[in-house]
């Protein structure tokens, strides 16, 4: 398989129905497009950014990290805004949800962390009980019904890894073993051996080996921001749209930003307008709707296409559209090692502790999380030396001298955990804010709840006690005490479920209002999983694409 | 990322994309007479001749002086190779002219405080003890903050963004060019396979 040309052969009229347009070329979306078009189905791809490839990414920290050369903001003409409650008005710039603009989305720039669910995600309410105040419920499928989707990511993407003790059961073994292990992760494993813990081989949808045409990594340390330059990486626009573009039956637009979905007298969305990548406005006639846009695009875009028979937004007869964001929370520990541990190199994490998967209720606080060893700063060198580490100076010749100390010789052990479902978390449109082409601008309200703070503090007094029993030096440890401001987690926002009145999409990702439209993308997520969503939304993806090919094929559309 | 990391993206994301403002280019000469001391080494290294978008060369001379400071030039280079002024022109000439006021303000701040305290017109004329001094009671300002931000990208930032990057910042940390890498990638995985864990 060789990279796609950056144009599709394949055209449709914008006047034609096509039998889907998919909103969104990324983790979900890429899948969905590959899936739907060799089923026979002719699909256009409406994908906001460019087709980038291999040879577009590079090294460049002040690009991708000050630039928001992938991920775009208000340099871009895309500003945010962000606020803690609904009495306070929200501020542009005080926060932000990322995600990569460009056809594969955020599976280009993200970490390759893999985790599945374990089936206690999808009947955690049941087991562990409600919790006042949060809409944590059960998702209205199982594990079980999902681990052929997980297992059908792992084999079609290419992902790495080792079964682990505590994982949940699979049907296939990994693609690929997994990848060598890191000086941090050689360390968080002592750690963990010393307290009793077990720590084994993270799965990440990297390659450890040539797989699927695609090379496996060298570990050039920069995945965690950055496109990957060898393609080892297993995002959507190296695994599924060349497939998608090669069936024929795919369109792929790039540059084409949309504006609404419109719906007919029946309340069937019939067209999608978009303004294409020279500015003019334009409308795709289709047959159904898929909005892969992420969790803040998808419930914006619904937002955005409201209407006299949809007063409220698209697909929002629940008033759920662009409710219960969940982020997953995070706290890290880091700590000083006396010999080199060189963490930049390589993917970001090589092991993983799930001893903490479902922590005790006795604790008095709901919560749950996994814990890896990563780089102090994301391996990335410019960050790195922003962080004066250990109380240290930040500025003159000892903050100098620190640098390579704080670069090479330290270690981070980072929690990934839970996030509970709020309704007062959430995205909305912004009443004052507009961006580039006019729109509201995307304002996330968002406050951690109590539980997820103490969750994230749990996690950062076991890294730091991990840190002690790898040896660490000097550590110190940081948890979001005061709340998150931003994510690239973005989840829950169009959840799933099978009471209209509470959930955005049924079971098969079909919006309980409208017939002929799907949100596929992590704003399905009913709960928060521990931290590491995209194999997550993957599988679900592969599960709604196989069911829309039944309705499809069934005329059930 | 730590709170302070945090709060400088903060800070840093509210500069959004302000409107171009007049491009103030100065001839060569007068700014090679001006500014000698920071960028003849720099420009030697780079190549490229030194023409200011944004600052006039009394600033560039004083957030030479501070940059300086903050990264200094000893048994390895520092600010000043790295070409730390012509980085901070361009990226704020690219879309952040609105930081040019924090920085001119925090300069005629310093350039006071230079005269208050040691009776010297400008930060530039100092010690550098008198400048470490003058630094310090105000390292937690935003103008410190925004010009050690933009002093340490600048270690780091490829040529492509005005200064000499990345290579004076890799070399102080380690960092190399390499894009490849094989394990062991340190000390604790050299030898994790023989001691069986």
């Amino acid at each position: 398989m060789t990279m796609a040309e950056n144009t599709s052969a394949t055209r449709f009229a914008t006047s034609e129905d096509v039998d889907f347009v998919i909103v969104g070329s990324g983790a979900a979306g890429g899948i969905m497009a590959k899936e739907l078009s060799t089923a026979g189905f002719s699909v256009v791809v409406l994908e906001q950014g460019p087709h980038l490839t291999a040879a577009d990414f590079r090294h460049d920290e002040w690009g991708i990290e000050q630039n928001n050369d992938l991920t775009w903001g208000a340099r871009q003409g895309y500003p945010q805004s962000f606020r803690r409650n609904a009495d306070e008005v929200a501020q542009a710039g005080a926060g932000r949800l990322g995600y990569a603009h460009n056809v594969g989305g955020s599976s280009i720039h993200y970490s390759g962390n893999f985790w599945r669910m374990h089936p206690l995600d999808f009947n955690e309410a049941s087991v562990r009980g409600s919790i006042p105040g949060t809409n944590f419920v059960d998702w209205p499928i199982t594990y079980e019904e999902l681990e052929p989707y997980y297992t059908k990511v792992d084999w079609e993407i290419g992902v790495s890894g080792q079964q682990g003790p505590w994982d949940p059961p699979r049907s296939r073994d990994y693609p690929c073993p997994a990848m060598p292990v890191k000086s941090s992760d050689v360390l968080l494993e002592r750690g963990a051996k010393a307290l009793g813990l077990t720590a084994y081989p993270a799965p990440v949808a990297i390659l450890s080996q040539a797989y699927g045409g695609r090379p496996g990594c060298i570990h050039c340390g920069f995945c965690n921001g950055y496109g990957c330059e060898v393609n080892a990486k297993s995002s959507t626009t190296v695994t599924m749209i060349p497939l998608a573009l090669a069936s024929g039956n795919c369109e792929l637009r790039t540059g084409c930003t949309v504006a609404r979905v419109n719906t007919d007298d029946a309340g069937r969305a019939n067209e999608v307008v978009y303004w294409d990548a020279s500015g003019a406005e334009q409308s795709q006639r289709a047959k159904a709707v898929v909005l892969c846009a992420n969790g803040a695009e998808t419930p914006r875009l619904l937002l955005l296409s409201d209407s006299a028979q949809h007063p409220d937004g698209l697909a929002n007869s629940s008033g759920m559209v662009g409710k219960n964001l969940m982020f997953n929370c995070h706290a890290t520990a880091v700590g000083l090692f006396e010999h080199p541990v060189n963490a930049w190199k390589s993917i970001p994490t090589t092991r993983v502790i799930h001893d903490y998967y479902a922590l005790d209720p006795n604790l008095g606080f709901y919560g749950g999380g996994g814990i890896d060893g990563r780089h102090t700063s994301r391996g990335a060198p410019m960050a790195s030396a922003m962080n004066a580490l250990f109380n240290g100076p930040t500025w003159g010749s000892e903050y100098k001298r620190n640098l390579s100390r704080n670069f090479s010789h330290t270690a981070a052990f980072s929690g990934h955990s839970t996030s509970l479902p709020l309704q007062t978390n959430n995205v909305s449109l912004d009443p004052d804010l507009k961006d580039k082409f006019g729109r509201p601008a995307l304002r996330t309200t968002y406050m951690d709840h109590p539980d997820d703070i103490a969750t994230a503090k749990f996690f950062m007094e076991r890294c730091l006690e991990l840190m002690d029993a790898a040896g660490a030096i000097q550590k110190f440890g940081f948890y979001p005490e005061n709340g998150q401001r931003g994510s690239v987690h973005l989840l829950g926002t169009c959840r799933m479920g099978n009471d209209p009145a509470t959930s955005v999409v049924d079971r098969y990702n079909r919006s309980h209002d409208v017939p002929n439209l799907f949100m596929v993308d992590g704003s399905s997520m009913v709960t928060s999983s521990r931290g590491q969503p995209t194999m997550t939304i993957m599988a679900l993806a592969f599960r709604a694409a196989d069911n829309i090919v039944q309705f499809a094929r069934r005329g059930e559309i | 990322m730590n709170d302070s990391e945090l709060s400088r993206r903060q800070f840093l994301a509210g500069l959004s994309a302000a409107a171009k403002g007049s491009l103030i280019v100065l001839s060569l000469p007068a700014i090679l007479t001006a500014c000698r001391q920071s960028d003849e080494q720099a420009a030697a290294q780079s190549g490229i001749g030194i023409r200011y978008n944004l600052l006039s060369d009394e600033l560039a001379i004083e957030l030479d002086a501070i940059s300086a400071r903050i990264v200094p030039t000893d048994e390895t280079p520092g600010a000043r190779e790295a070409g730390s002024v012509r980085f901070m022109d361009n990226v704020l000439a690219d879309g952040r002219q609105d930081q040019l006021e924090i920085l001119q303000t925090g300069v005629a701040e310093l350039n006071a405080s230079a005269m208050s305290q040691f009776g010297a017109t400008l930060f530039s004329g100092l010690t550098q003890a008198q400048q470490d001094e003058l630094l310090s009671s105000i390292e937690t300002s935003p103008f410190f903050t925004t010009i050690r931000f933009l002093t340490v990208a600048s270690l780091f930032a490829f040529p492509q963004y005005g200064g000499t990057g990345p290579d004076v910042g890799y070399n102080l940390i380690g960092m190399t060019h390499a894009h490849a890498y094989m394990p062991p990638f340190g000390y604790y995985d050299a030898d994790y396979a023989a001691r069986g864990e």
